[in-house]
């Protein structure tokens, strides 16, 4: 068994993520082999996110933000902390996104700095006006 | 990427109005204390007038936002050279680009 595998089971069995999200993170693993390939020759650097948009009348938006690892794992580590409030509920911004997408970003960005590299994340999104929006974030 | 504290931060935009474009250099220790005031007057705003907004306009308290910024302006200002972000947009036959890089 590889090392991130061993990973995903550590952090199950000491209850840092539910076997459900143990299991997702796994799933990840098997189907992205090259995806989440440890980097050659050091670990990597930056989280690069790209959007791109595409408007019915030919409009054009393509925006690529190029964040340090640093620097995204300590955007991720204070919006994982930061509270908002909904209905007049304080609701902490991680337990929200657990909730949403049933994946602890926290434990991805662990993996991102112990070396997994590649494109993490591609969706491509049609809206009904024709709208196309394509997110894509690539570690490298 | 060459790793190290940033000296500069440029801010280049290409606009069809702009023929030879506006480039725009920023001391990195400017903006990092620029950071420092922002979070300062986020401190020094009444708190219960911060309060009251997150009360009832804002669903987040706007104090959390300055260590936030601090934070962040340093180690973006400490990670070397690199462009931080590149936007293109195109409309109406109209195209703007901007490119934030660090130095």
């Amino acid at each position: 068994m590889d090392k991130e595998a061993l990973e995903i089971l550590q952090m199950v069995r000491e209850g840092r993520v539910s076997a459900e999200q143990g299991a997702q993170l796994l799933d990840a693993l098997k189907s992205q082999p090259t995806a989440m390939a440890p980097a050659e020759g050091g670990k990597p650097k930056f989280v690069r996110v790209r959007v791109n948009v595409a408007g019915p009348d030919n409009e054009k938006v393509a925006v690529s933000l190029n964040l340090p690892i640093a620097m995204a794992d300590l955007a991720l580590k204070m919006l994982e902390k930061a509270e908002f409030t909904r209905d007049g509920e304080h609701i902490k911004f991680g337990d929200f996104m657990k909730g949403l997408g049933g994946l602890d970003i926290a434990t991805v960005m662990q993996m991102v700095k112990q070396g997994a590299e590649g494109k993490l994340v591609d969706v491509d999104v049609s809206g009904e006006d024709g709208e196309k929006v394509k997110v894509e974030v690539i570690v490298d | 990427m060459t790793s190290g504290p940033s000296l500069f931060v440029t801010v280049v935009v290409r606009h069809p109005r702009l023929p030879l474009g506006l480039w725009v250099p920023f001391l990195s220790v400017g903006l990092y204390l620029l950071a420092w005031l922002a979070r300062a007057a986020l401190w020094f705003v009444p708190a219960r007038k911060l309060r009251e907004q997150a009360g009832r306009d804002m669903p987040v308290d706007v104090r959390q936002l300055g260590p936030f910024l601090t934070r962040m302006a340093w180690v973006a200002l400490c990670s070397g050279s690199y462009t931080l972000l590149e936007a293109d947009v195109q409309e109406g036959g109209e195209r703007v680009q901007v490119r934030i890089k660090v130095w």
